[in-house]
């Protein structure tokens, strides 16, 4: 099928083949014509995997931008005799690699570089657990705010999703070339060190929803709305770490939790009841109340019979700054895998907070809803990894070498 | 627009500079893209060896051949060949035909350090400068030491050549 786009992206294409529209004669310029309908159409077909995400400045790729269609988190622990110039060594493939697959270029000595056909928006973010600053007697080195979650009364934490020495988180627009890229990394990681988890997350795909919009989760609710705006100081504010060690400034800091979702008890309930657990609306996402996504919130506004709109145990409300600097950047990918039973699913989210200060921003939070958040009811954490994401690097530049020299 | 925004296709090229071929003094006479050592266990020692692997073009009218190298960390440079899993220095060098592009990789035609003056591990920067007949020699940008498990080949270190 042809779409009136394509006819005219073929027409601009044969402009610039031709250079104008002065060919000699009709028949080469029928042939013109045809030569550049068909690269307009093979470019359009390939966009997806055309497309590149920034990735060297003052902040690591994969935080500031729309959540890629696919992702995957992986955690790993480095080798009991690793020290800090093998890290840096490590740092300094992993930079090169990064370089080449986020350009869509398959790595040195890719064993199979044909799978490299793009970039499709790859990100490569890296981190560093707790445990790696004591490992390595860097704990000089450790950011403001940064340390081991405590444990929630709601947690039921599995061990194979949970810490972690070293985090590279990958995002892209394509699953074959996220996994082409996942593997290249960790092969190339394997000297340093073993994946003690991997988690892989989706969003929906790109040409499925408009430009910008809002994500929903498998619960079906709209989940992101209530984030800082890309770009604003806002975001700078919340995200990025401005003092402290210099391979942190520009960095920031990582919640990720696994939630698995009890979705066959969540469908039971009927659609208000779902409404009023998060405090907003299922098709708009807007507040209760409200009309759509992104006016503000009411928590004053009373119904008829003196109830608050939305409840005192509504996601939402729950969930809000109580004080000023409690807020955070959240960034989910949705998980589904086959359960432990025939027939049953695991669902949830990949649930990320990025904050320049876990501690003073995100903590609070957390403490508040695991007190009380009737969501709690269909959602358990039962994975939890918290990282120091490195500050960008620049061309010529390795990756968090201030941390390892 | 944000800085995180998507970059266009036109500043493609300045992106990839810093993994571009190695620069050479014009006029560049033979150029090499994508040159990478291997780590391993013949390599994670003083005295060990270890293959070099690149693409290396020819941008002359005549033919060039690569003979030998040094590299800091090398006692010896030789070109070599890997004929039925078996490993051979080449008779003459490394043929580099006008225009044309050679890929030295594992299994193949290779580059062989030996004699290494200190390890070779998983991303070691290595330094090498190619001599050849019939072009200057050209200094390589520093080169990474990679794990690899294509055309694993046998080492002997009581190898004769
Ligand atoms: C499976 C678990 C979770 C689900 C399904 C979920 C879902 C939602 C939804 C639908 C919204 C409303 C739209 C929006 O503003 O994004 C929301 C808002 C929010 N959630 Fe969650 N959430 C989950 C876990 C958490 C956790 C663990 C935290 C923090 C520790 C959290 C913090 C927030 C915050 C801060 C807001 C914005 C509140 C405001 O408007 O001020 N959520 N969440
Ligand atoms: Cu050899």
């Amino acid at each position: 099928m042809v779409t009136r786009r394509q006819i005219l992206l073929g027409g601009l294409a044969t402009a610039g083949a031709a250079g104008g529209v002065l060919a000699a004669n009709g028949a080469a310029a029928a042939q013109a014509y045809r030569e550049g309908f068909a690269a307009a159409e093979l470019k359009s077909q390939t966009k997806v995997a055309k497309q590149k995400s920034s990735f060297n400045g003052s902040h690591q790729a994969g935080i500031e931008q729309r959540a890629q269609a696919h992702a995957n988190f992986i955690g790993l622990e480095i080798g009991s005799k690793i020290t800090k110039d093998d890290m840096l060594r490590w740092m300094v493939l992993l930079t090169d690699d990064i370089t080449r697959l986020c350009n869509g270029e398959p790595v040195l000595a890719d064993p199979e570089p044909d799978l490299m056909i793009g970039a499709a928006n790859l990100t490569v973010t890296v981190g560093f657990g707790p445990a790696l600053f004591k490992k390595l007697g860097l704990e000089s080195k450790v950011p403001e705010g940064f340390a081991e979650l405590p444990g929630f009364k709601i947690d039921q934490l599995r061990d194979e999703f949970t810490g972690g020495d070293v985090l590279i988180q990958l995002g892209a627009d394509d699953l074959l070339i996220l996994s082409h890229a996942t593997r290249a990394l960790l092969r190339d990681s394997e000297p340093f060190g073993t994946v003690r988890w991997q988690q892989a997350g989706f969003t929906n795909a790109v040409g499925s929803n408009p430009e910008g919009k809002t994500q929903r989760n498998l619960m079906g609710q709209v989940d992101g709305t209530d984030n800082p705006e890309f770009g604003s100081k806002n975001f700078a504010n919340q995200v990025w770490i401005t003092g402290g060690p210099a391979w942190a400034i520009g960095g920031t800091q990582l919640a990720l939790r696994r939630i698995q979702m009890n979705l066959p008890t969540w469908d039971m309930l009927g659609r208000n009841d779902k409404e009023e657990v998060i405090g907003r609306h299922l098709d708009t996402g807007a507040p209760l109340g409200q009309k759509n996504e992104f006016d503000p919130i009411n928590f004053d506004a009373k119904k008829e019979n003196g109830l608050q709109v939305i409840p005192p145990f509504a996601h939402i409300r729950r969930a809000a700054a109580k004080r000023p600097g409690e807020q955070f950047f959240r960034r989910p990918f949705n998980y589904q895998v086959v359960g432990a039973k025939p027939g049953e699913l695991d669902s949830g989210l990949l649930w990320t907070a990025y904050a320049a200060d876990l501690t003073k921003q995100y903590l609070p939070v957390q403490q508040r809803l695991a007190d009380f958040d009737l969501l709690n009811k269909w959602t358990t954490p039962i994975g939890s990894a918290v990282f120091a994401i490195a500050r960008g690097f620049e061309p010529g530049q390795v990756l968090a070498e201030e941390l390892f020299s | 627009m944000r800085r995180s925004a998507l970059i266009s296709l036109a500043l493609v090229p300045a992106l990839l500079a810093p993994i571009a071929p190695a620069a050479v003094a014009a006029p560049a006479q033979v150029v090499v893209a994508d040159a990478w050592v291997k780590a391993s266990s013949f390599s994670d020692h003083t005295g060990g060896m270890t293959g070099v692997f690149m693409k290396i073009t020819n941008k002359t009218k005549r033919a060039i051949t690569l003979l030998t190298g040094t590299s800091s960390i090398a006692g010896m440079v030789e070109t070599h060949q890997v004929v039925d899993g078996v490993m051979s220095k080449t008779a003459r060098g490394i043929k580099l035909m006008p225009g044309k592009t050679v890929t030295l990789e594992p299994g193949g035609l290779h580059v062989m350090l030996m004699g290494l003056k200190k390890p070779i591990l998983a991303g070691t920067k290595v330094d090498l400068t190619l001599k050849f007949a019939g072009a200057n020699p050209l200094v390589i940008k520093p080169m990474l030491a990679k794990t690899a498990a294509a055309g694993e080949e046998t080492y002997d270190p009581g190898m004769s050549h």
